[in-house]
């Protein structure tokens, strides 16, 4: 029944990111790239990707932090023309995607302010998609309640700041636990709503959003090494999704050491292969092969099988991320051209 | 030979402490530029990992105070050294911390009520071993990579500790780049000396 009634209200769209999809850059492109040999030949590389009307103007020499935010700038209008032509119920769910950019938003803006940092700088700074009207009142915030009860009550975020309400201060811990918090919420959130949903969405956001969250608990676990995160706090933020959840998070959230983490994630086949060859040390050198871009190749791999479906939202959000991993590729490219290291530039993750 | 002039010993011994240095110069300067490359690389693959967004310097704070100067002696300059300030016994880290109470409410009640229930705790133990801890978490606080999160990754502090120790090693580079100069104007002399 989805099928019959889909296109109706979701079929433009889903040809226009399906256009989209189809601009990302190929395997032969990203070769190109990678043979410029400064950031002024880069420039020139992507004027044949979408990318060529937002770097049109900026002035030579271009840096990586530019690069960067022109590359999302095109991100972010394309994104926006999708919000702009949805209706529902297909609008909730691009909304729901926009909820993680709100909650980076406000992270950055209490943190900025911590620091005494200038509001209208701050602002600036913020991510576009995760804009949302009351925003700049977070600024005059420094507790959790204030936080909530004048700014983030009437936001979308209000549901998730209810496990947060705990942490009295802003200071860096609970900032920083507030915003896995947050992440945690949301991802949750977001899961229910897409089973909701029905097929095939249901299947298809499932298996990305619990990668999500396997990788947000790795990451959670390797990053708090070191620092006055308790492992009872850690546990908190892990998100009750995923294959991990809940027997590895549980041994995760006792482990003090990367080789800890390496031995429990070898016991679970869909992990075992990710973990061949990588190295899990603080720093790599050459072209060793990190965690992360294992979960990068993977998820790289799902949000592609996503456009074999139709009839589906999954669509949206995997063009979304892929278009992100694309971005990611760009810049690492322009870094290693621009320190000279040529010799790592190969390390990004192909999309086609 | 007169007494003046100066014997090949002297200065075989000039140009072998001069050609000393030279090494120790070519030598250091390899070593800081591949520790300064890795660790822009380690940079670059902590952006790539925490996101561009959270690694960059809109999230420098609105207080940063250097924590290392280089101290010159313009009269001496081979004796510059680099200068930490501890950050558990500057004064001006005590009017920061002033401040901080002023603007960040109960933050600092709560790391007080940690630091007391602590020493509640270390009642028994020997007084000198609560001054290195209250240190340690101090400094720790202090620390400019909390400007970016408590949970960053492994790269950045790994950036961190490479920038850190090339700065010791750029200051040794410029302390014997003038020390060379300085051994170059004296063999440059003694030759002249040595000149029929």
């Amino acid at each position: 029944m989805n099928e019959i009634y889909f296109n109706a209200y979701a079929g433009y769209l889903e040809g226009v990111v399906r256009g989209y999809r189809d601009g990302l850059i190929t395997a032969p492109q990203y070769l190109n790239l990678t043979q410029c040999e400064t950031m002024d030949d880069l420039k020139l590389q992507l004027a044949t990707t979408d990318y060529a009307s937002f770097l049109q103007n900026e002035p030579s020499p271009m840096s990586t932090s530019t690069l960067s935010a022109r590359c999302t700038d095109a991100l972010v209008a394309e994104f926006q023309y999708l919000q702009q032509n949805a209706a529902e119920p297909i609008s909730k769910f691009l909304d729901y995607i926009t909820y993680g950019y709100m909650i980076d938003n406000v992270i950055l803006l209490i943190t900025g302010t911590l620091h005494e940092r200038d509001t209208h700088d701050l602002l600036e700074k913020c991510h576009p998609l995760g804009f949302f009207d009351t925003m700049p009142a977070l600024c005059v915030a420094t507790t959790v309640q204030d936080l909530y009860s004048t700014v983030l009550v009437d936001s979308p975020l209000a549901g998730y700041f209810r496990e947060c309400l705990s942490a009295e201060d802003l200071n860096e811990l609970n900032i920083e636990i507030i915003r896995n918090t947050l992440h945690k919420a949301y991802l949750e959130d977001f899961y229910a709503y897409c089973q909701s949903l029905g097929e095939p969405t249901a299947s298809i956001m499932s298996e990305i959003l619990k990668l999500e969250a396997d990788r947000r608990t790795v990451n959670i676990t390797i990053n708090s090494f070191g620092t006055d995160l308790s492992k009872d706090d850690r546990a908190k933020l892990y998100p009750r999704l995923g294959n991990m959840y809940p027997e590895a998070q549980t041994r995760l959230a006792r482990v003090d050491d990367v080789d800890q983490v390496k031995a429990i994630l070898e016991q679970y086949s869909e992990y075992k292969t990710i973990l061949a060859g990588v190295s899990l040390g603080a720093s790599t050198g050459g072209n060793d092969v990190t965690l992360e871009d294992r979960f990068f190749v993977r998820e790289v791999q799902f949000n592609k099988d996503s456009f074999e479906q139709q009839f589906h939202y999954g669509v949206f959000y995997s063009w979304l991320r892929l278009k992100e991993q694309e971005i990611r590729n760009v810049v690492w490219v322009a870094e290693c051209i621009s320190q000279q290291q040529k010799d790592k530039i190969n390390n990004y993750t192909s999309i086609y | 030979m007169s007494e003046s002039t100066p014997s090949p010993a002297l200065i075989d011994s000039q140009l072998l402490e001069l050609f000393g240095c030279v090494a120790e110069y070519q030598q250091l300067r390899d070593s800081s530029s591949s520790l300064l490359r890795q660790s822009f690389f380690n940079l670059a693959q902590a952006k790539r990992s925490a996101g561009y967004q959270w690694i960059s310097p809109d999230l420098y704070s609105g207080r940063a105070r250097a924590i290392a100067t280089v101290s010159i002696d313009e009269e001496h300059p081979v004796s510059m050294r680099v200068v930490r300030n501890n950050s558990h016994t500057g004064s001006d880290d005590k009017q920061e911390q002033d401040s901080d109470k002023d603007n960040a409410d109960s933050g600092l009640r709560r790391r007080g009520q940690r630091s007391s229930d602590e020493a509640e705790d270390e009642e028994d133990s020997p007084g000198d071993a609560e001054k290195p801890a209250k240190k340690q978490r101090a400094a720790a606080g202090n620390d400019p990579l909390l400007w970016f999160g408590m949970l960053v990754p492994p790269a950045l502090k790994s950036a961190q500790s490479g920038f850190v120790s090339s700065l010791d090693q750029l200051v040794r580079l410029a302390q014997l780049k003038h020390r060379i100069a300085q051994q170059q104007l004296a063999l440059q002399e003694i030759m002249s000396a040595a000149a029929p």
